[in-house]
């Protein structure tokens, strides 16, 4: 157990090692950048507009024949990924938008030469909807950060407001970087994974500055706000890391357990909390201090 | 403990019975991508003869209501979307296929006037040839015909002139046999129908008339005699689910504009069941996860705040189910998030808790101190996560939606559970010897 006498002298010099912290998350972020421009963005169907099929089939059957059947249709580019068990004959097709009667005409090819086709699961939108929840997800992202930003603003002032967004934009950032290094497909569950971690992030965040606020007023007169930060956030440790540890072992058994049709979904969000503790440890409050140091 | 501990031990006891009986005793609703189902969207279109309007698509929500009725799908939700687009959610529906094609079809009847070519096709495409034998309104058509069998047995050439019936002429259609035994539909023409029906088997006697179902003949039986009593039949090649389709479609009426299906989330009940099952299993490791980490970390109170997480399962699990909200995949994932965050404000309280038993306070006031100093910062962080999360109600599908409202309700009760339950089962054992035993409390 630690020695908390030990404890009240040892304070941790975080706000001092800015720069490392921000390299760190650079780097992340670069790295995300050049994958974004080198691999392309794969934007999902729920933005781009196309259609999904997921069949199974009775028999073994290769991904070359389903290319071929829907060649014989005239559809050119597609996708098509083996998924979940190899005894299960379970592939997921990506193509561009089909028309209903077409897709009906391509089952029953598929079932009159392939053997017995069961659709799991079909996902057909068209581009006029995609465009749409395109420009819905961006305006709810910009007006939930503009929110966040007035409640903190509220509750605390200006600065502090500014100093979250950072945060906050650079949890998103580096969680997009993480999404196009792995390939991850871009859909809505994307943009509600993005949403919840904003949300939750600012949480660690507003334990530190609350005590920031706290210590402030206790030691105002005496301490510079580096020392009052550094205080603040080596006394606020053990709680930060200790609430998002909770969540992301939640998160953990759904990545384990959940099945294929979620794991995405938790898996960016296991890297968008683990990366907001980080940012509410290392980069709002060093940020909030690079303020205070301009203002003064 | 005083009494009013006591009665807060009770009731939290008693809201925790209730609970789990609610739970057990009343089934979540589940959505479509958990049940299996179909999501669609339709969009009205304009055509020559009509652009769509209010009255347009209201009608067209009307027909498609019917023809869903006609289908017995339980609990369909069939809403009007901006200007001209239709919703349609269709839970548990066996074969979206056919449902699809029985909504999407506008399914117009008509019934036109016709005679038999009395020449080949390429004297009477050539110049006025048809116009000048048949009238102005008339034009060449073919259509398939049958033989006893039902097999193709060819193609017939007609030539069709003015529609003189529709189907909104219709009063009566249903289901009725032929003499093979073949699905047949009679129908019966409303008054002003039937008269209609018999000035034009009067006049053309002797000649088809030729039965159009979207566009397509499907039939063009010759007239033998006037038929007076507008009754007839319609024949043609149906199989039995075809003919209760049309059926179905003809008592529904025909869409006043045609509609394009722009987009259409389908999933097989097996998936979604395999996604229930999975979810469980994940839901009951989290839960023992978080538990055995409060328990090490924290131990008695860890252990406490473990046993408020469980009722909190089972609360939001009620008002869940009470108020008859929608389980969908997201929403089972944002409960199990949940899961992990109900104990941040235990976790809040007892960080809080180990400072104020440091200051000096003993145990009775430090758990005072430490549960009212921590409120605010619990209620600032939860507000900023529904803040996040609240917009989502509005944004896309209703599996999202699930996803905003089990977030939104599980916060809220994840307060009440980690500030009002944890306090209550701690000050119970206030002046216990549980309590007093350092080992078991924090450092």
């Amino acid at each position: 157990m630690k020695n908390t006498e030990d404890k009240k002298q040892k304070v941790y010099k975080i706000v001092e090692k800015s720069g490392l912290w921000y390299a760190m998350s650079g780097i992340i972020v670069v790295a995300g950048i050049l994958a974004i421009i080198f691999s392309g963005l794969n934007v999902g169907i729920d933005f781009t507009g196309g259609t999904n099929l997921m069949i199974k089939s009775d028999k073994t059957v290769s991904t070359g024949q389903i290319r071929d059947e829907l060649k014989a249709m005239g559809i050119e580019k597609s996708v098509i990924q083996r998924t979940g068990k190899e005894s299960e004959n379970i592939c997921l097709i990506r193509m561009p938008e089909l028309e209903n009667a077409k897709r009906v005409q391509l089952i029953e090819n598929m079932n009159r030469n392939l053997g017995g086709i069961e659709v799991l699961e079909v996902d057909h939108i068209g581009p006029s909807i995609g465009e749409e929840l395109k420009q819905q997800s961006l305006w709810i992202i910009l007006t939930v950060l503009g929110l966040l930003l007035v409640y903190i603003t509220f509750r605390f002032e200006f600065w502090s407001g500014c100093a979250t967004i950072i945060a906050l934009i650079h949890d998103t950032l580096v969680t997009l970087g993480f999404i196009a290094l792995f390939g991850y497909e871009i859909d809505i569950a994307v943009i509600v994974a993005i949403l919840t971690i904003m949300g939750y992030s600012i949480n660690d965040t507003i334990v530190v500055f609350d005590r920031i606020r706290e210590n402030s007023a206790i030691h105002k007169k005496r301490l510079p706000f580096v020392d009052i930060a550094n205080l603040s956030i080596t006394q606020t440790l053990s709680r930060s890391i200790n609430t998002s540890f909770t969540v992301l072992l939640a998160i953990m058994a759904l990545i384990i357990f959940g099945g294929a049709t979620i794991k995405v979904f938790a898996v960016v969000l296991f890297v968008g909390i683990a990366t907001g503790t980080y940012s509410s440890i290392f980069i709002a409050a060093p940020t909030l201090a690079a303020f205070k140091k301009i203002k003064i | 403990m005083n009494v009013k501990q006591k009665l807060k031990l009770l009731g939290v006891i008693i809201l925790a019975i209730v609970s789990v009986v609610i739970v057990i005793n009343k089934p979540i609703k589940l959505g479509l991508d958990l049940q299996g189902g179909s999501r669609l969207v339709l969009e009205c279109q304009d055509t020559q003869s009509r652009k769509v309007d209010d009255q347009a698509v209201i009608g067209a929500l009307e027909v498609i209501r019917n023809r869903i009725d006609g289908l017995g799908i339980t609990e369909p939700v069939i809403q009007r979307k901006g200007q001209e687009q239709i919703i349609i959610e269709m839970p548990g529906v066996k074969d979206p296929e056919r449902a699809i094609k029985l909504i999407g079809e506008t399914a117009m009847l008509e019934f036109a006037r016709a005679d038999v070519p009395i020449a080949s096709e390429e004297v009477l495409a050539s110049g006025n040839r048809l116009t000048e034998l048949y009238g102005t309104n008339s034009r060449l058509a073919k259509y398939d015909i049958y033989d006893r069998r039902g097999n193709l047995a060819g193609q017939k050439t007609i030539i069709l002139k003015e529609t003189v019936l529709t189907g909104a002429d219709l009063k009566f259609a249903g289901i009725g046999y032929d003499s093979y035994g073949a699905p047949m539909i009679n129908i019966e023409f409303t008054a002003e129908g039937g008269n209609k029906f018999y000035n034009v088997t009067e006049k053309d006697t002797g000649k088809p008339l030729a039965i159009i179902l979207d566009g397509k003949i499907i039939s063009a039986p010759n007239i033998n005699e006037p038929i007076r009593g507008g009754k007839a039949q319609i024949t043609g090649k149906f199989t039995m689910e075809e003919a209760t389709d049309l059926v179905i479609k003809l008592k529904a009426g025909s869409l006043p504009v045609p509609v394009t299906i722009v987009s259409n989330q389908t999933i097989g009940p097996s998936l979604g069941q395999d996604s229930v099952d999975k979810s469980k299993i994940a839901g009951i490791w989290s839960l023992f996860l978080v538990a055995i980490f409060m328990i090490i970390y924290y131990r008695l109170p860890g252990l406490l705040a473990s046993l408020a997480l469980l009722l909190y399962a089972f609360l939001v699990s009620a008002l869940f189910s009470l108020g008859n909200f929608t389980l969908t995949l997201p929403g089972i994932a944002g409960f199990i998030i949940t899961l992990g965050m109900a104990v941040d404000a235990n976790i809040l309280i007892f960080e809080r808790l180990k400072e104020e038993l440091h200051s000096g306070k003993n145990i009775r006031m430090a758990i005072e101190a430490g549960f009212s100093r921590a409120f605010l910062t619990i209620f600032d962080a939860n507000i900023t996560t529904i803040i996040a999360v609240l917009p989502l109600l509005w944004l896309g599908t209703g599996t999202i939606k699930g996803f905003a409202v089990v977030m939104v309700l599980g916060i809220l009760v994840s307060m009440f559970s980690a500030i009002v339950v944890t306090r209550v089962l701690m000050e119970a054992l206030v002046g216990t010897e549980l309590i007093k035993n350092k080992f078991l409390v924090l450092q």
